[in-house]
């Protein structure tokens, strides 16, 4: 599960190119990275052996039926309760017909129902016990420090091997600060157990599986038979989860320090801005070297590489051109441009990172505002892998252009930091919806045979974001902004119903059509700060001196006298002895203590609505299955109707309040208690189980195929 | 200049129409194969031949005499010098010729890049149009238009760059046609060639029009120069630029018809028994 990190190579200097040709000639044939195990557990190895039967054991059923397709169409968040009631309107008729002449039923999500783990439930049909993905972030127990659970991206290691000797992992080119690892850096996919295209692939299906969650970097084709495009976990070019960049004349207090974006002030003069495009740092310098020369260090962000552009301001008219690269851009005020390629030089004239970049002129007077979007990874030119083979990216920019790449492409961030407005998120969202229909009805077009699954990602990021508009109620609703939204998110369920049509139209008998959603959603109108909660009631202890408010990341916590602490959104964790690398709950004495924060945190309520806060405080132990049960929190909270883990509680903060007010405009979500987040099932025949839920997927789709369920997954196909 | 510029151009016509369907690399390499021959005629018109291959001989002498004398130091050095002064003859007697290879090659390689540097816009497309003023007008205080015909769309307003002397616009290609956009100038209306679609198969393509008896005019024999009365230098349309490839690797034009050219040219020397 773990890919080499790419660069493109462009032809340049004669010299620099021998020289490396030479350096590779000598060095590279025997040449490896020590990196670190995938840390696939043993059952997990033993599961990936014993995929070689899954032929035979079909051709002794009978065999496969080579006409037999399955559709699956994955749209993310899609809500049962708002599914039912706009079907009831008559607002999604394709719905209607495809439940009045098959099955329809709300689809129970994972526990906690985030999209990660819930996909990762689809993917292995186990539950998180078994694919080892339990919430956003997990901590590092030695540090407690979090990190993202999906994937990693690994920096080039310190010794590579040349002909089996370990030698320092890099080439310097004399007289210049440039070095060439021997042995690139590593991304990995973190989610564990075996998804289940590997079972079909096994058992000679072709598969398509585009932007599925928690598939990143794609999982690599054994026989060449599957296609992947990597989705939600898939980062921009600079290695998060998307960061924009604003450019203004009119920068506001705190616009320098923003989670998700950076913003620069800059002027006008003369008519013209210019400006720097950040990318990522430069690998291929030799900052030692540069450290010891100036006597000073070198920052993180002084080893980006930039690309310097210019922003020609008509003086009266609401337009401009950017001159980036070869490119020159004329944007009027209000609009989109369409992709640009821009590329990041590391070694001039020798290596390049190609990236993609849309610009919107937000306002060219009396401000200058310009957005750009953050630089997602070239399908046609990956630095990451995103694509599996590698030329599938080629192929979908040749057939439909280039499109976004990264994670969750609605700017959530810029929509919460003001750069967006309600409407410039809709264009923006309206922009990633086209971008993959236009996918859809490619893959569509291509599929006749096998397994095509299909992922939509705009339906959750927009009603994350739009809840608001809709809920007079909400904490974050504003008449004068929102009123005008208020049929966004219907409309987008109604545009949803017309994909289905498309889909219906074209169906032939031998396919099976499913539509699944990982989660619905509730309002988010209060946070709960678990941490805070924690530290009121003696759990979590601070160092002396520190004040509760001034806490991040869990800084400050004194691990020589906390028993439990929160990270993550739904996830809570006892401090054990020997596991944490500061614990001091002794294994035997955690249970105890388990139960009682459990029953502690059951019975707190709301002082402003007096409602329970949370409804079911889950035991892991109670809940999980599998290899990866003790990688779980000790505890998953499920939040009430409204409630959500604050992003403080995420973030480790332990703020003043242990209950607040939501007036982010993140103001609907689905981290609550499972139960009241179902997502949908539609199918094109009966649905016989009585409460499927989402691990019952993956044996569904494998039985349809006539192969059996496997051992590792706990559910069982809805249709039996 | 038009007169013999547009003559050339349709000469070129003629002769590319048929190739006009067929796959870009087949007219290419067929123009390049033919300037190979063209030029090696010309070189062994221009040429002294007599000199040329006397000179080659005397070069094969040295060598061989390196070779055998490569243990006498004092041979070699003679030999060395021998060697480079028979060579710096060898490239004077090159050069006459080059003379006069110089202005057909630039001539077939102007057709050429109108035809093969770019290709049509495609419905749905957007390109930027960019004005430059003659030196001296400022932009923000003139007064121009652009005038779409049917088929095309102008998605911007006037963006006037007084530091560049430039206006620009963004349009819209909207459907297939050789279309042409109206520029509305102080002294009098502009037209510039627009082509959209509906394939991206081989024609002309136009992206700059230029002001009559300019060096870009010269380069762009596509439509006919700006009048030189004009407050317009020229006329730029940023067509999307045509993609050679070759086993997946994408191959300048330029490149491949030197390259085509240069070996059909050596291939064929023994048969027009010419010496190069
Ligand atoms: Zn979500």
């Amino acid at each position: 599960m773990r890919q080499t990190r790419r660069h493109s190579i462009i032809l340049g200097l004669p010299v620099l190119l021998a020289l490396s040709a030479f350096v590779a000639a000598l060095v590279l044939p025997g040449c490896t990275a020590e990196a670190p195990e995938s840390g696939l557990a043993e059952e997990d190895r033993a599961a990936l052996a014993s995929l070689g039967y899954v032929a035979n054991e079909l051709r002794e059923s009978g065999g496969r039926d080579a006409e037999k397709k399955v559709l699956v169409l994955g749209i993310d968040g899609m809500d049962w309760l708002i599914t039912t009631r706009l079907m009831d309107e008559g607002k999604l008729p394709h719905f209607k017909a495809l439940a009045d002449a098959g099955g329809f039923s709300p689809l129970l999500s994972s526990i906690p129902p985030q999209s990660p783990v819930a996909w990762a439930n689809f993917i292995t049909g186990a539950d998180p016990g078994g694919h080892g993905i339990f919430d956003f972030v997990h901590r590092d127990r030695d540090t407690y420090l979090p990190y993202l659970s999906t994937s990693q991206v690994e920096n080039a290691p310190e010794k590579a091997r040349v002909l089996g000797i370990p030698v320092r992992n890099e080439f310097a080119v004399p007289f210049t600060d440039y070095i060439f690892p021997l042995a690139g850096g590593a991304t990995l996919n973190l989610r564990k157990g075996i998804a289940f295209w590997q079972v079909l692939e096994a058992a000679g299906v072709p598969c398509t599986v585009f932007k599925i969650p928690s598939n990143f970097p794609p999982v690599p084709s054994e026989k060449g038979t599957t296609k992947s495009m990597s989705g939600m976990g898939t980062p921009d070019i600079l290695g998060t989860y998307g960061t924009f960049s604003f450019y203004t004349t009119d920068p506001w207090p705190g616009s320098d320090d923003l989670s998700g974006g950076y913003v620069y002030p800059v002027r006008v003069e003369d008519g013209v801005v210019h400006a720097t495009l950040l990318g990522p740092p430069n690998d291929f310098k030799d900052y030692e070297k540069i450290e010891e020369r100036q006597g000073a260090p070198v920052s993180y962000d002084e080893r980006k590489v930039g690309i310097d552009f210019a922003v020609y301001v008509d003086p009266s008219n609401p337009v401009a051109r950017l001159d980036i690269g070869d490119a020159e851009v004329v944007l009027t005020e209000g609009e989109f441009s369409e992709w640009v390629e821009v590329e990041f030089v590391m070694v001039p004239n020798l290596i390049t990172v190609s990236g993609l970049a849309r610009f919107y002129l937000k306002s060219a007077h009396p401000e200058f505002e310009l957005y750009i979007t953050p630089v997602q990874i070239n399908p046609v030119n990956q630095v990451l892998p995103i694509t599996d083979p590698p030329e599938y990216g080629a192929e979908l920019v040749d057939a439909v252009g280039y499109f976004y790449t990264q994670n969750m492409p609605e700017d959530t961030k810029a929509l919460e930091h003001g750069v967006f407005d309600n409407e410039i998120f809709v264009k923006q969202s309206t922009i990633v919806f086209d971008e993959r229909l236009r996918c859809f009805e490619y893959e569509l077009s291509q599929f006749d045979e096998g397994l095509l699954y299909f992922y939509f990602g705009s339906l959750d990021q927009s009603t994350h974001m739009m809840w608001r508009c809709m809920d007079v109620g909400h904490p974050a609703y504003n008449a004068e902004e929102d009123a005008e939204f208020s049929d966004f998110l219907e409309n987008l369920y109604v545009k949803f119903d017309g994909v289905l049509g498309e889909v219906m139209r074209d169906l032939d008998e031998n396919t099976t059509l499913i539509v699944l959603s990982d989660h619905g959603f509730a309002p988010y109108y209060r946070h709960f700060h678990l941490n805070r909660w924690l530290y009121d009631e003696g759990y979590l202890v601070l160092k002396p001196g520190v004040r509760p408010e001034h806490v991040e990341w869990l800084l400050g916590v004194d691990w020589t006298r906390t028993t439990a602490y929160g990270l993550g959104i739904n996830a809570l964790y006892v401090n054990v002895a020997g596991r944490e690398g500061q614990g001091i709950v002794s294994r035997a004495d955690a249970p105890a203590l388990i139960d009682e924060i459990a029953e502690k945190l059951e019975a707190v309520r709301d002082p402003k609505t007096d409602q329970l806060v949370v409804v079911k405080a889950y035991k892991a132990s109670e809940f999980y299955h599998g290899p990866y049960q003790s990688t779980a929190p000790d505890i998953v909270v499920g939040y009430g109707w409204g409630y959500r883990g604050s992003f403080k509680t995420a973030g480790g903060e332990v703020p003043a309040e242990i209950i607040s007010d939501n007036v982010g405009k993140w103001s609907g979500d689905h981290c609550a208690d499972y139960h009241h987040v179902p997502g949908v099932l539609f199918t094109d025949k009966p649905i016989t189980h009585e409460s499927p839920s989402l691990y019952d997927m993956a044996p569904t789709i494998l039985s349809e195929f006539g192969i059996a369920k496997r051992s590792w997954m706990v559910g069982r196909s809805v249709f039996e | 200049m038009w007169p013999i510029l547009r003559a050339i151009t349709k000469a070129f016509d003629a002769i590319l129409t048929p190739f006009a369907s067929l796959h870009p690399w087949v007219g290419l390499t067929v123009v390049s194969v033919v300037t190979g021959v063209v030029m090696l005629l010309i070189f062994g018109k221009t040429s002294n031949q007599k000199k040329i291959s006397e000179t080659k001989d005397k070069l094969k002498a040295y060598v061989m005499e390196m070779w055998i004398f490569r243990n006498d130091t004092l041979v070699m050095f003679s030999a060395i010098g021998s060697v480079l002064r028979s060579n710096v003859q060898y490239l004077r007697h090159s050069l006459r010729p080059l003379v006069f290879l110089f202005i057909p090659v630039l001539v077939i390689m102007v057709q050429l890049g109108i035809r093969y540097a770019d290709e049509p816009l495609m419905p749905g497309d957007r390109a930027v149009v960019s004005v430059k003023l003659k030196e001296g007008t400022v932009p923000s205080q003139t007064d121009l238009t652009l005038v779409a015909p049917k088929g095309v769309r102008v998605a911007s307003p006037a963006l006037r760059i007084d530091s560049k002397g430039e206006v620009n616009w963004e349009i819209v290609a909207e459907q297939p046609g050789h279309h042409q956009l109206v520029l509305e100038t102080p002294c009098g209306p502009v037209h510039k060639s627009l082509d959209v679609g509906p394939e991206r198969k081989l024609g002309k393509v136009g992206a700059v029009k230029a002001r009559a008896n300019s060096w870009n005019a010269f380069l762009y024999p596509a439509e006919p120069p700006v009048p030189s009365s004009s407050i317009i230098e020229w006329i730029k349309v940023t067509y999307p630029h045509r993609e050679l490839k070759l086993l997946g690797l994408t191959v300048h034009w330029l490149l491949a018809f030197f390259v085509i050219s240069v070996a059909a040219g050596f291939a064929l020397k023994g048969v027009f028994g010419i010496e190069v």
